[in-house]
């Protein structure tokens, strides 16, 4: 990397997190802290779930995805504008009304505390596990690319986050999102402004659509209602709403961002930019996926994009077997690109017969292709086990790599850190909230000072951070590990999900049968783990289903008998709709009086 | 801790700007993604 980029990297990154530390010194007590003073304005709280949600992976792996598979993608994302319309209408209020800090206090006062510690606990397993993937993600990646020292890579920008993540709390991760956002959008504007330039000296621009979608790349909406086909208008929005209803609505990595806001109406309205905003994003992102595609198919890509693997490969005793692969593979490029080129002179003079032709041809050649990528694949695989995998994740930033200008290059791989760092800041800030209130303060002592609270909210986050970084770099192989934490959360995600379900929808139900419940559901996820091949995605619906089932089963069985619902008299065991009244949550924030219900 | 009620009043405040109530905002919202998703369809089968 040369040092005009390297000059944009670190002054961007370092710019940010100064800038995020400074403005937020001194914080005096929790509500500053963990609620950052609840000053925040709508575009501020959208940009900040924004950039939660967007780590380094939506950067790397989804232009990825449009390269290999095309815009289908983007009907993962249709579930989650319902998601936020719900999340915005039923569980904003009852937040703001309980004056919590965390999403887990408010189930001590629907249901009680053993419930608010399971809810706790199952995210601190999960969100824990989770940041340090967020970390390793990006800096494996890059460092792979760019050759730095992993290790290193990840330190600096480890502790890079930490430090103003600790120093300045929430308020300070809502900041630096803003701006992280900012270049992240700018970045990938300039990205894909100069992919479209780089076309246009292969073929008209006007084209470059109608070619991705005779190259099968434009199928964005299918109907279709067959259920092996992993994504369609249906699971999109089925199984995007449940994903996104239990990301949003029960993880507080989430929660803390829109909890920071000026009101319920600031936070609504951060909600509601999200469920505008997010669908073209993801749209855009994966079209740029799309584009380079395009562009590799006038310039030859490498055979892998993953450099250290064909470094591995050409290192070992069966280079020439890799040289030779790779020969045959520019042949086959060399025809492909005829090809192409016939295809776009075809739709420019609108010859059907022309186009017809020369897709079928395409079609065959690019066949070709990949068969022998998959055999460079096995090579790798022979000659250096664990680095075949997820070639995909390597397309965009090879791209920008080799082909964009100097300073766009610093640009693009502070996006991937900026993304990087946006979400490890919540995930720690969530973390940190949550052990402290939620655990610490609750159990351990619930009786210091504010200055002393937040001086352990400090030392937890800085802990969590830490825990973090050492995993990070203890990790080794990272695509697997990456879906290992994917698998993590569904395991736990239905479950959290269930109980805040049955909390706003099951008015009858209370603690003991809602923990039971729990309980039952994350052991047969679990056992259902472990003993078959369910995809991983059903273990939130199953977990989610059986909670809110055996919930109220359990209630009909065990009656109204000895429970005393804690939440403070009537109002809540109604419901969200006549949330509690005024009194704080046991070891909650103040509260304000309810204008619903109290 | 004494709570300032106008502050909380403030806080608790969920008008939304433009709208008379949120049920206009969230059609509103609901209603784009409708239209993304025709969209997207027009898209697919144009380029098909």
């Amino acid at each position: 990397m040369n040092l005009v980029d390297l000059v944009v990297l670190v002054g961007t990154l370092v710019g940010i997190a100064a800038y995020g530390a400074w403005k937020t010194r001194g914080n005096r007590d929790l509500e500053e802290y963990f609620g950052g003073d609840h000053s925040m304005r709508w575009g501020t709280i959208g940009l900040s779930v924004m950039a939660t949600q967007a780590s380094a992976v939506t950067f790397l792996s989804t232009p990825g995805f449009g390269y290999e598979k095309g815009m289908e993608f983007v009907q993962n994302y249709l579930g989650l504008p319902l998601a936020l319309v719900i999340v915005s209408a039923l569980f904003i209020p009852v937040y703001y009304k309980c004056g919590v800090y965390t999403a887990y206090e408010y189930l001590e006062r629907r249901f009680d505390l053993k419930t608010r510690q399971l809810g706790a606990l199952l995210f601190l397993v999960q969100r824990g596990l989770a940041a340090g993937i967020t970390i390793y993600a990006p800096a494996i990646i890059v460092s792979n690319l760019v050759g730095w020292d992993l290790d290193a890579t990840i330190l600096l920008t480890g502790l890079l986050v930490v430090g103003y993540t600790v120093a300045g709390g929430s308020r300070a991760v809502s900041l630096t999102q803003k701006h992280q956002m900012a270049v992240i959008l700018v970045g990938m504007g300039v990205a894909f402004a100069l992919i479209l330039v780089y076309l246009s000296r292969q073929m008209p621009v006007a084209q470059a659509l109608p070619l991705a979608g005779k190259l099968g790349k434009m199928d964005i909406i299918n109907f279709s209602f067959d259920y092996h086909r992993r994504y369609t208008l249906w699971s999109g929005l089925f199984g995007g709403l449940f994903l996104s209803l239990s990301y949003f609505g029960t993880d507080q990595s989430q929660v803390g961002r829109y909890l920071t806001g000026r009101s319920v109406t600031e936070s609504r309205l951060g909600l509601m930019f999200n469920a505008v905003l997010k669908v073209p994003m993801q749209f855009f992102v994966l079209l740029t996926g799309v584009m380079v595609f395009l562009f590799y198919q006038f310039v030859q890509p490498p055979i892998l994009f993953k450099r250290p693997a064909l470094e591995a490969a050409h290192a070992s005793a069966r280079a020439p077997e890799m040289t030779a692969l790779e020969e045959r593979y520019a042949a086959v490029f060399a025809e492909k690109r005829d090809a192409v080129r016939a295809l776009a002179a075809g739709l420019a003079s609108d010859d059907e017969g022309a186009v017809a032709s020369a897709r079928a041809g395409v079609k065959d050649l690019a066949a070709r292709g990949e068969a022998i990528r998959d055999e460079a694949k096995r090579l790798v695989a022979e000659v250096a086990p664990g680095m075949e995998a997820k070639d995909s994740d390597y397309v965009f930033l090879t791209f920008v790599v080799e082909h964009l200008p100097k300073g766009v290059i610093g640009l693009l791989i502070a996006v991937i850190f900026c993304a990087g760092m946006s979400s490890t800041s919540s995930e720690l800030n969530a973390l940190g909230s949550t052990s402290t209130v939620d655990i610490y303060r609750r159990l351990v002592r619930p009786r210091e000072s504010e200055r002393h609270y937040v001086f352990v909210s400090k030392v937890l986050t800085a802990f969590w951070g830490i825990l973090a970084v050492a995993f990070a770099m203890a990790a080794s192989l990272a695509e697997n590990l990456i879906e290992a934490i994917n698998i993590l959360g569904s395991l736990f995600y239905g479950t959290i999900l269930g109980i805040f379900l049955t909390a706003f929808l099951l008015k009858r139900v209370r603690g003991t049968a809602v923990f039971l419940a729990a309980l039952v559901a994350e052991g047969t996820v679990i056992t259902l783990y472990l003993t078959t091949d369910i995809g991983y995605l059903w273990y939130n619906l199953i977990g989610c289903a059986m909670v809110l089932a055996l919930g109220a089963a359990l209630q009909a069985i065990l009656g109204s008998r000895g429970e005393i619902d804690p939440a403070a008299g009537p109002a809540a065991a109604a419901g969200p709709a006549a949330a509690p009244g005024p009194a704080a949550a046991p070891g909650g924030r103040p509260v304000a009086p309810s204008a619903g219900g109290g | 801790m004494t709570i300032d009620p106008e502050k909380a009043k403030q806080v608790l405040d969920d008008r939304p700007p433009f709208f008379r109530s949120w049920t206009g905002v969230y059609a509103v919202v609901l209603g784009f993604l409708a239209f993304l998703i025709v969209l997207f369809r027009l898209l697919t089968s144009l380029l098909a």
